[in-house]
């Protein structure tokens, strides 16, 4: 059992950790995520059908988890960057810093987009919504990271 | 591929958990799983017993009404329910099997509501342009203070800050921390596993709200057929149950505020407001269980709640018959509205409704629920307003209406002298997303409604292909905001509201996101200009801050405007108007600002200083630093302006703007 959970930790722990810090904002909020994320799993210890299924899984628990976490109005508070997070070049972190003002959601669906490489399809089955919200979402995100970034997220 | 996805690709690959938290998580997991190997069994043995009980007694349970768990609410709701009941739209389910079925008719057509939520304030019957404009009035001790930017007089909106002249309640770090004038910390409210989120003062009385993040419920996921088997392997999830909880505080000794009564209420906090000594807010409780509906107990599916000036202070279900619904409206969502007097011990009244929304609107009479209903086509946005009556602290569903389109924000919508005016953008797509040719243009729209909800006048289409950016209503006047490349202020004439009619209008580069009054003949507006961005369209170039003369409505003006720093600039006022910072008698107007410019961080309060006379706007920035952290809000207190930071507050003189003091937030040391 316990050989299983060092192989689900270092399989994915970069990625729960990511979304607990797209959603929360802060390191501590994200870490705190990121330790419940995964002391679910052990407890729950969830039989999966494929390492999709398992990843699916995760994904989903770590959203839950941080659902709301700013309860504002989406469009209210703007979270700012923790400034623990370090990036190679100022463009890396100019655009990191223009989709983390993004509404909860609406980075959520670009990080599982671009990121992870979800389709719409997908993302509405993790996320539990229907596919014309999600593509709402995505529409919605891309045409504000048009209007704050030169040449947005179009694909070329 | 796109440069800005591969940088944005880029910068997610540099961000790792710190390999001492991962090794902590196993080395915890590691405990557990022993722990677990002891309960393992006894787990397996429980779960079967559990399932051949609610097999067993399942139809018995559900239709045996328990007198000790389910409540009804007071009698006085209940002879507006029966005339409400002759109101064929509106229905009380008669008790929970009805609500199950509902459930379960509706379990495809299952409409989730974003977590969106913002409250929409209304006007006062009596309002004009003058009460709208005026500020803080002196208190009993002479000192002029901030008050919260609310939408309409006396309804106060429930704030993050809040000042009564002598001390400043502050929710941050968690938790509420009260200071003084000179930034000594009197006392902090900090709670187990509960996240306040925003507060209300009253004379001696201090709510703080906010979410209770302890506890979670297991769900399993049900298939037709639950065996023991299937319970244990198949998909399993966890979430937290959230609990909304109001506290109210006495703060006669504001160094040890006393705690007087707890409402806690299922879901999560969503907004609230204050209209004399009665306080309402608002719950949204999302129903997500993966089990047959048939199999759910009644505490999964009626949410609970819990009031410690309720004859009986324990945690009770809300009974079936006192939620209200609409029939073709089906929701997973609960809204729970509660009422209750900030000075006494009356039982808080409850409506429970289900069905939730975006956006939330509350006048002094009515609260409006606003939800997104989308369409088959996806980018098709169509608006349902739910209304109730609030009266001392009583809230009672009245009604509902459709309306085209969707509202931009709670300024959208504004009810006076009854009607409603709602203003709202419609969408239409051609093209598909798939193909990646989509198109969408737009129109906007007035719609006004009577207090039946019944429309009553509008305008079909202030103009093509525009999108609302901004509305201010006030009294017999609309100022709409539209925009595509141009922006044009309308001015609406709604003194016959079955015949709104477009006075003037003022077309000017860039857009207004917020707009102010400033005095009868002045409105400030606070937005973006915009530049050709080289592809047909244009993008964001600078924040502008413009002064409109509506002096003669026909001829509406922009006497003068002035630009800051680029489009990186954020300033969370354009979506929030409670970050606006105003000081009419010193003529000072300003905002937070945060602005990431590639290699630093800086943050502050933007500060004008209106001269009319000149025609111009002061710029007073060096309230703009450098740094790490962010500007929340800014208020004022007599002399000195409050920056109010998520780790520091700043004191700063209002006439000199030198930096008085400044205190460090997490470990309230002074640093000056």
């Amino acid at each position: 059992m316990l050989a299983n959970m060092e192989r689900v930790i270092e399989q994915y722990s970069d990625m729960v950790y990511r979304i607990a810090l797209t959603r929360t904002g802060t390191k501590e909020n994200a870490e705190d995520i990121y330790q419940d994320v995964f002391l679910k799993y052990s407890e729950k210890n969830p039989k999966f059908e494929s390492f999709d299924h398992e990843k699916a899984w995760l994904i989903r628990v770590t959203i839950n988890m941080t659902k709301n976490f700013n309860n504002s109005s989406w469009n209210k508070k703007i979270v700012n960057l923790d400034e623990n997070l370090m990036f190679e070049t100022p463009e890396q972190e100019g655009v990191y810093e223009v989709v983390n003002q993004l509404p909860e959601n609406y980075k959520t669906v670009i990080y599982l987009m671009y990121y992870e490489g979800y389709k719409i399809n997908e993302i509405a089955k993790i996320m539990k919504k229907k596919e014309g919200t999600i593509k709402t979402w995505a529409y919605r995100a891309r045409q504000i990271l048009k209007d704050k970034l030169e040449g947005g997220f179009e694909n070329e | 591929m796109n440069k800005n996805i591969e940088n944005y690709k880029k910068a997610v690959e540099q961000i790792h958990v710190d390999k001492a938290l991962k090794e902590k998580v196993l080395e915890k997991v590691d405990n557990k799983e022993n722990q677990r190997k002891k309960v393992h069994y006894l787990r397996y043995v429980t779960a079967v017993a559990a399932l051949l009980t609610v097999a067993i007694v399942s139809v018995s349970f559900l239709n045996k009404p328990k007198e000790e768990i389910l409540s009804k609410t007071t009698v006085d709701v209940s002879l507006k329910k029966d005339e409400l009941l002759a109101n064929s739209n509106i229905k009380r389910f008669k008790n929970i099997q009805e609500l199950k079925d509902l459930l379960k008719e509706n379990e495809d057509k299952l409409v989730y509501s974003s977590s969106e939520g913002s409250i929409l304030q209304d006007e006062v019957k009596t309002n004009n342009v003058d009460s709208a404009v005026s500020e803080a009035t002196l208190s009993k001790n002479e000192v002029s203070y901030s008050k919260t930017n609310n939408q309409v007089e006396n309804v106060d909106e429930g704030d993050i800050v809040k000042t009564d002249g002598k001390y400043i309640y502050y929710v941050v770090n968690n938790g509420v921390s009260i200071y003084d004038t000179d930034l000594n910390l009197k006392s902090t409210i900090l709670e187990e596993n509960f996240s306040p989120f925003q507060i209300f003062i009253n004379e001696n009385k201090l709510v703080v709200m906010g979410n209770n993040y302890e506890g979670g419920s297991v769900i399993y996921n049900g298939t037709k057929e639950v065996t023991i088997d299937s319970v244990l392997k198949e998909d399993i999830e966890t979430s937290y149950k959230p609990k909304m909880i109001a506290r109210v505080y006495n703060i006669e000794n504001i160094e040890n505020p006393k705690l007087q009564r707890e409402i806690s209420i299922d879901g999560y906090y969503k907004e609230s407001r204050m209209i004399g000594n009665y306080v309402y807010f608002i719950s949204s409780y999302n129903l997500f269980f993966n089990r047959s509906i048939e199999e759910l107990k009644d505490e999964d599916i009626l949410p609970s709640y819990k009031d410690s000036c309720s004859k009986k202070p324990d945690e009770r279900l809300i009974d079936a018959n006192s939620i209200a619904y609409f029939d073709i409206d089906c929701d997973y969502n609960y809204s729970m509205i509660v009422g209750f007097n900030i000075n006494n011990n009356e039982e808080a009244k409850i409506e429970t409704f289900l069905g939730s929304g975006e956006n939330i609107y509350v006048s002094e009479n009515n609260m409006y629920i606003v939800r997104n209903v989308y369409e088959e086509d996806w980018a098709k946005r169509n608006s349902k307003i739910y209304k109730f009556n609030l009266k001392d602290g009583e809230i009672l569903l009245d009604g509902s209406c459709d309306v085209d389109g969707y509202i931009k924000n709670q300024f959208s919508i504004d009810e006076y002298n009854g009607n409603l005016r709602v203003a709202t953008t419609i969408s239409n797509v051609t093209g598909s997303w798939e193909t990646d040719d989509y198109y969408v243009t737009y129109t906007s729209k007035l719609t006004i409604f009577n207090e039946k909800l019944e429309k009553i006048g509008g305008i079909d289409s202030l103009i093509e292909d525009e999108e609302i950016y901004s509305v201010r209503f006030m009294g017999n006047t609309g100022y709409i905001v539209t925009f595509k490349e141009i922006d044009p202020l309308w001015i609406v004439d709604l003194s016959d509201p079955t015949n709104p009619v477009v006075k003037g209008e003022l077309e000017i580069p860039g857009y207004s996101s917020y707009l102010h009054p400033w005095d009868e003949n002045h409105i400030i507006g606070i937005g973006y200009s915009v530049k050709d961005n080289g592809r047909g369209g244009v993008t964001n170039d600078k924040l502008k801050i413009s002064m409109f003369d509506i002096s003669d409505i026909s001829n509406p003006k922009e006497v003068f405007n002035s630009n800051y720093g680029n489009r990186y600039v954020y300033a969370d006022i354009i979506y929030d108007h409670k970050e606006l910072f105003i000081n009419k008698e010193k003529n000072l107007i300003g905002f937070p600002v945060n602005w990431y410019n590639g290699s630093v961080n800086k943050t502050g309060l933007l500060l004008y200083r209106v001269d009319l006379e000149n025609n111009k706007f002061e710029e007073i920035s060096n309230m703009v630093g450098t740094g790490y952290g962010f500007v929340q809000r800014a208020i004022y207190i007599d002399d000195y302006i409050y920056n109010l930071f998520d780790k520091k507050i700043e004191q700063y003189n209002i006439d000199t703007f030198e930096l008085v003091k400044t205190v460090d937030l997490e470990e309230n040391k002074a640093l000056e």
